[in-house]
């Protein structure tokens, strides 16, 4: 009879035994520190290990574990397959206090769902301690530290800054374009051309002439701004570097371009050479070599001019004109 | 057209004084070919009372040159090859006893002569260059206690050998400020060197003939030191001096770091003497631009410093001369 029980419970345990091995355990809580500061942080770790097909689901808090608990935040839960087929979820939870004192953190359900059974599991209770500072009473009592003053990063204040800098900036093209509506101006102004170099060289020969600074006896004066016009005009007009060249190097400069006759070479190389005679030897060049230099300069100018079409109805003194004054002088010169 | 009276005179008195030089350049054509900006450069310096230094490859005629400009003028001529070995004394002279006489007599050295030639003149220690540089300075020597003129016309030109620079003794950036002119020569054209060639082989090298006195050059140089620099000359050479020292004034801030030290007073001073020699040279009785800066390379090239940056960059003080030259305005 005895062997007939036996044999009977050892069929019975190995029915059961598969439905043992699938089974899931009770979850397990567990804190990474139990003491405390006031105020730090602890992790509090609930895992469970599970047969695969097993519907779990995790206990939810708010913002209170338990009264004086705070949670924090709260990891999604993990899951690590096991070489058995089973597999291990495991959740985090910070946690923080801000009262001193003893907590008991309850069990914690967890709740499985295995074929068509629902079955709640509790995991372990836990304790934690949280306490305060030790104060020493023996020392002053001091005041309670202001907020930490961190230094401003760019980050912080890039988007006031550069939003306060275009807002103020499309006010300004505002009242810009406003001021120049009601004045019945265009918005854009045209960038002045630079004043053609004939146009220079006329007003600068024109008023040589009206300072008549040879009649006066100033001729080496006479002769540095007749010169100076010269350079300044064919530098302007044919990009010659010629305030920084001598005069053999202006001749050469001007040969080089095979842009004048013979003719108009040697009537400047007679120019430079009565300008260098009275700048740097103390020469009188006599009235006649005085105005043929000037008309060698002006008559340069006239036929090397560049003139733009719009510009060529407004016409500037021409030759003839200054022919006409030269006789004049000359006649002034001679009669006086 | 009338020209004030002093200069017109002076331009007259030069045309005549000045015909020797067409003289002495025809003479030297006949043994030199081409290196007609050494013999010109000689003349410069024998006008300006100026010493030459000079750098060039071996056998590019510079003593043929000195010799020959020596002949035309009946003047002495000594050449001294400087050594790592030779000592003050070989160079002045020395004191020598004379057993006959039982006393010590004068043995002058070569320096004694109107045209010296220094050979190689960093291959001896510094001591013998100072020997020399004191007496182009002083133009007199002292041997014992006595001190004594040397020759007038006194021309010292010294070489430099650009090839070899192991076992030499640079002369000190002071020392070669006293040089009027550096003077820097390289090979003949193709034309040249074949005449050179047929000038060499042919049976009879030809010779200079005497057209001058030592007297008429010292006379020369009295009229050189007339020729007249107008003030506005003279602002010119002050610019480029002092755009040797202050780049960035006038526009060249790219040199700014380029230069370690400008030209010194001297330079002026070397450059307008240059200039007015130039000027009597082109038998005229004035100097303009163009004298300015015909002399300005050979003047200013051993007076500029160059820095590291200068020198990492290839630079050389032509280029920044050059580049003076083109920013400086002409008068």
């Amino acid at each position: 009879m005895i062997n007939k029980i036996k044999y009977s419970l050892i069929i019975l345990l190995l029915a059961v035994l598969p439905t043992i091995k699938g089974q899931t355990t009770a979850p397990e809580a567990s804190l990474d520190s139990t003491l405390l500061l006031i105020g730090d942080q602890v992790k509090l770790d609930l895992k469970l290990e599970i047969g695969r097909g097993t519907q779990v689901l995790f206990p939810m808090f708010g913002d209170t574990l338990i009264k004086g608990v705070e949670v924090l935040n709260s990891s999604l839960i993990d899951t690590v397959f096991l070489k058995s087929g089973r597999m291990i979820l495991s959740q985090r939870h910070v946690i923080t206090s801000f009262d001193t004192g003893m907590y008991v953190i309850p069990r914690l359900p967890v709740f499985v769902k295995e074929g068509s059974k629902v079955d709640t599991l509790f995991s372990n209770m836990l304790a934690m301690k949280v306490v305060t500072l030790k104060v020493d009473t023996a020392k002053a009592i001091f005041d309670i530290k202001p907020p930490i003053q961190k230094p401003l990063v760019f980050s912080e204040i890039a988007v006031p800054v550069f939003g306060g800098l275009i807002a103020l900036l499309i006010i300004a093209i505002g009242i810009f374009m406003y001021i120049r509506y009601k004045k019945n101006k265009p918005i854009f102004k045209r960038e002045k051309p630079k004043e053609p170099a004939h146009i220079i060289a006329y007003r600068e020969l024109s008023s040589l002439k009206q300072e008549k600074l040879w009649q006066k006896g100033e001729l080496k004066e006479y002769y540095t701004r007749l010169t100076d016009i010269f350079r300044i005009y064919i530098e302007d007009r044919f990009n010659v570097y010629a305030l920084e060249q001598t005069s053999d190097q202006i001749i050469n400069s001007l040969v080089n371009l095979n842009e004048f006759d013979k003719k108009t070479i040697n009537k400047i190389k007679d120019l430079l050479f009565w300008s260098d005679l009275a700048k740097f030897a103390k020469a009188i060049p006599g009235p006649d070599d005085n105005i043929i230099n000037y008309k060698t300069v002006k008559e340069f100018v006239d036929a090397t001019k560049l003139i733009i079409e719009d510009q060529k109805e407004n016409k500037t003194e021409s030759s003839e004109d200054i022919i006409a004054e030269e006789l004049i002088d000359r006649k002034e010169v001679n009669n006086g | 057209m009338s020209v004030e009276l002093n200069i017109r005179e002076l331009n007259e008195k030069i045309q005549k004084e000045s015909s020797f030089v067409e003289m002495i350049n025809l003479e030297m054509e006949k043994v030199i070919v081409g290196q007609k900006h050494l013999v010109e450069s000689l003349m410069i310096g024998l006008l300006s009372n100026g010493h030459i230094l000079l750098e060039g490859v071996p056998g590019l005629a510079k003593t043929l040159a000195i010799n020959s400009l020596a002949e035309t003028i009946e003047a002495k001529f000594s050449r001294i090859q400087f050594t790592p070995d030779l000592l003050p004394a070989d160079l002045v002279g020395t004191m020598i006893y004379s057993l006959k006489n039982e006393d010590f007599t004068v043995k002058k050295g070569p320096i004694f002569s109107n045209f010296i030639l220094a050979d190689e003149i960093n291959r001896s220690p510094a001591k013998v260059q100072s020997a020399l540089l004191e007496a182009m300075a002083e133009r007199q020597v002292t041997i014992g206690d006595t001190s004594y003129k040397l020759d007038d016309p006194f021309l010292v030109m010294a070489t430099q050998n650009p090839l070899e620079q192991e076992g030499t003794y640079p002369l000190p950036e002071a020392q070669v400020d006293r040089f009027m002119l550096k003077v820097v020569i390289d090979y003949p054209k193709k034309e040249e060197e074949k005449l050179i060639v047929r000038q060499n082989i042919a049976k009879v090298f030809p010779t200079v003939n005497k057209i001058l006195k030592p007297q008429d050059i010292i006379s020369a140089r009295e009229v050189v030191k007339d020729v007249y620099v107008d003030e506005k000359i003279e602002r010119y050479i002050i610019d480029i001096i002092f755009a040797t020292r202050f780049p960035e004034d006038y526009g060249l801030e790219n040199l700014q770091n380029m230069i370690s030290y400008g030209g010194s007073p001297r330079a002026s001073i070397s450059l307008t003497m240059a200039a007015k020699a130039y000027a009597f040279i082109k038998r005229r009785g004035y100097v303009v631009p163009e004298d300015v800066r015909a002399v300005c390379h050979d003047v200013l090239r051993h007076r500029i410093g160059l820095t590291y940056e200068a020198e990492a960059e290839n630079l050389t003080t032509e280029d920044i001369i050059t580049e003076i030259l083109n920013k400086v305005e002409v008068p």
